[in-house]
């Protein structure tokens, strides 16, 4: 069965990139273009792995964290940081939220997709 | 320039720079929808072009050799005993050209017949009877026309039977030189189709080596374009921060124009501290918006770079895949559209020389039937004969006078000699007859056998190779595929990517040439000999929270003179907590 991720990212252009490069490696993408509309996806259904953009309008990277690990169902679920900010303090914040990885833009493809799949795995 | 009028500038500088950066963020997404269209176009081109011509690499290494190998064996054994068969047909050929000329000679006998009975008659109806034997004479008359009439009858079916002769020959003639030589030629053809497909069976392993490279080639470009993409997002962040703290400083400034007249000396030092921020922040925006315009310049430039490899790609591709089409490429001696047709077209000339060889045994079938008849003929004929001879010899001419009298008696007498020729002649015709007979019995029991034998053998040969190809040539997809491989070859004219469509270098790279020569103007206004030399870094602290990225903090440090404090990374590299 095809791996299902979601990708949350204000910027359009981003995501059409990235479903690009999942896609085109066989997994089965959900997009959303800030937390807060990320929310209405995690309605109990599988999802194998979370990659999010920290600044957003409506609600941010860290705060979407927040939410999803209150989760029952997603609590284990491995989330990723995809976002241009770098500053370790931000890393911190996102960890303490429950991040499982961070990764800075813009991405290698192959880089981005070996990191997936380890933390899928 | 007084330092109310500075501020003032100031203020209609950095509106219109505000102005400006929405344009930059507007080019730089539209660059971004042309971009990535050129990328995806070129990808799915790509990808499918690829696909074909891997599929169609694969399926001829799939070929199984010995298979390939026996089935040519065939088919130039087969070639070579086409010789044999054409020998074959060259000898029914003659055989029947011979039954021709027997046949004519034969046709000389029933002609005299007929001679003869006219003669007769003419001799009969001058003799001079008896009133006794008047009604004698009556009916001889009648015999020698039931005579003349069966001679008739015999002739007509002799014209039959030299005109069925004469079909056959033509029939066979044609076989001779129609449909054999045209077998001959498509299976010397479908031969070197074959050739071709085994020579590019040879060469698959090679051009799949370098499909698989160009595809490597392919993959490592767009992983550069997919990377170099992401920068349209960056610079929109970056030309976003430094908005914003365009923001901050108008704020100040607005709260500094808008300042009612108070303490003289305590307005002084604000506008001060303003115009030193203008000045500092103004300078940090440029160099912001320099490294911001060179990072884009940089990715647009990285990605119609690697639009142009893929286009490289893209034309060697079609290179490989020119190989199997002998209308592009006048070296290449196969395709799998021509070795279709030609299979197609030889299986048709097979049939259409089966055919035809069909009709030939069923007119030599006919043929011995009808000339059986024929000669049984002939039979029936001295039979009429010897009736008319019988009635004659009742006869007896009437008393004539002397002078007459020697007339009469050599008119009998020529009567009698008459029927005498007539019964010899009649013999002979039935000896010729049988021997023609006997002579298209040994035609068909021979020559003709011999070829109908030899031909079945042949095509359940052909047939059979053909079948065992059928069965592991890959036909339909390379019907398929000669179809499909039209609608991509007419998409890659039209696939060429113009650097012309980007806005970059219309309206990006000079907007941003426009906003740091204002910047550098309202900088200019600023009498620097009253004011401190040095950057006040409080003014840029808050400045730099606005940052998020790693490049960004540099140029600031740059700038500023600061030691640069390690804080993060730019990479892709997954950072694990």
């Amino acid at each position: 069965m095809e791996k299902k991720i979601l990708f949350v990212d204000d910027s359009e252009s981003i995501r059409e990139i990235v479903n690009f490069t999942l896609v085109n490696e066989g997994y089965d993408v959900l997009l959303s273009d800030n937390g807060k509309n990320a929310l209405t996806h995690l309605d109990g259904q599988e999802i194998n792995l979370i990659i999010t953009d920290l600044h957003m309008p409506e609600m941010n990277g860290i705060e979407l964290i927040k939410e999803i690990r209150q989760m029952p169902k997603y609590q284990r679920t491995p989330i990723l940081f995809l976002t241009t900010e770098s500053q370790t303090e931000k890393k911190m914040e996102a960890k303490n939220a429950g991040a499982t990885g961070w990764i800075v833009k813009p991405f290698v493809p192959a880089k981005l997709l070996a990191a997936i799949t380890k933390v899928i795995r | 320039m007084n330092k109310e009028l500075i501020l003032e500038e100031a203020v209609k500088v950095f509106a219109d720079i505000n102005s400006r950066i929405d344009l930059l963020i507007e080019c730089s997404a539209n660059d971004f929808v042309i971009l990535n269209k050129g990328f995806m176009d070129y990808n799915s081109t790509i990808n499918g072009l690829t696909l074909h011509t891997g599929e169609l690499f694969d399926e001829l290494l799939a070929l199984p050799d010995n298979k390939l190998k026996s089935h040519r064996e065939n088919i130039r054994k087969l070639i070579r005993e086409m010789s044999e068969i054409y020998n074959l047909a060259n000898t029914v050929y003659q055989s029947i050209n011979q039954l021709v000329k027997d046949m004519g000679y034969a046709f000389l006998h029933v002609s005299n017949q007929k001679q003869h009975i006219s003669t007769l008659k003419l001799l009969v109806t001058n003799i001079q009877l008896e009133p006794s034997s008047r009604s004698l004479y009556s009916e001889l008359m009648e015999q020698i026309n039931n005579l003349q009439a069966f001679n008739q009858k015999l002739t007509r079916e002799f014209s039959g039977d030299e005109k069925r002769v004469q079909s056959c020959a033509e029939s066979i003639e044609s076989i001779r030189q129609n449909q054999l030589p045209a077998v001959k030629q498509y299976l010397e053809l479908y031969d070197k189709m074959l050739d071709g497909l085994s020579e590019m069976k040879a060469q698959c392993l090679e051009y799949n080596k370098q499909l698989k490279s160009l595809n490597s080639k392919k993959s490592a470009s767009s992983s550069e374009i997919i990377t170099n993409l992401q920068f349209q997002d960056i610079i929109r962040q970056k030309i976003e921060h430094v908005q914003e703290a365009q923001e901050f400083l108008m704020d100040r400034l607005n709260q500094q124009v808008a300042k009612k007249p108070g303490d003289a000396a305590e307005s002084s030092t604000s506008v001060l501290k303003v115009i030193l921020q203008i000045r500092d922040i103004g300078t940090l925006q440029a160099a912001q918006m320099v490294h911001a315009n060179e990072e884009y310049q940089k990715a647009v430039e990285n990605i119609t770079n690697k639009f142009e490899e893929l286009d490289h790609i893209l034309i060697e591709i079609t290179h490989l895949l020119n190989n199997f089409s002998p209308s592009v490429n006048p070296d290449s001696n196969y395709s799998f559209e021509e070795l279709l047709k030609t299979k197609s077209y030889l299986e048709l000339e097979f049939d259409t020389l089966m055919d035809q060889c069909g009709r030939f045994e069923r007119m030599n079938a006919d043929m011995i039937r009808k000339d059986e008849i024929l000669v049984g003929s002939t039979d029936r004929l001295n039979a009429y004969i010897k009736d008319c001879e019988k009635v004659f010899s009742k006869i007896k001419p009437e008393k004539v006078i002397t002078s007459q009298k020697s007339d009469q008696v050599n008119i009998s007498l020529e009567v009698s000699r008459n029927f005498e020729t007539f019964l010899h002649n009649t013999e002979e015709m039935h000896k010729l007859l049988q021997l023609n007979h006997k002579k298209i019995e040994d035609h068909i029991e021979n020559q003709l056998n011999r070829f109908v034998l030899r031909k079945n053998k042949f095509s359940k040969e052909l047939k059979d190779s053909i079948k065992e190809i059928e069965n592991i040539l890959p036909m339909h997809k390379a019907k398929a595929q000669a179809g499909d491989l039209q609608g991509l070859k007419k998409d890659l004219r039209t696939k060429k990517f113009s650097t012309n469509e980007i806005q970059y270098y219309s309206v990006f790279d000079k907007e941003i040439e426009e906003i740091i020569t204002n910047l550098n103007h309202l900088i200019g206004l600023i009498d620097f000999s009253k004011l401190e030399k040095e950057l006040d870094l409080e003014n840029l602290e808050e400045i730099k929270s606005l940052y998020t990225m790693e490049s960004e903090r540099k140029i600031h440090s740059t700038v500023t003179g600061e030691e640069k404090e390690e804080n993060g990374t730019d990479t892709s590299e997954l950072e694990l907590f």
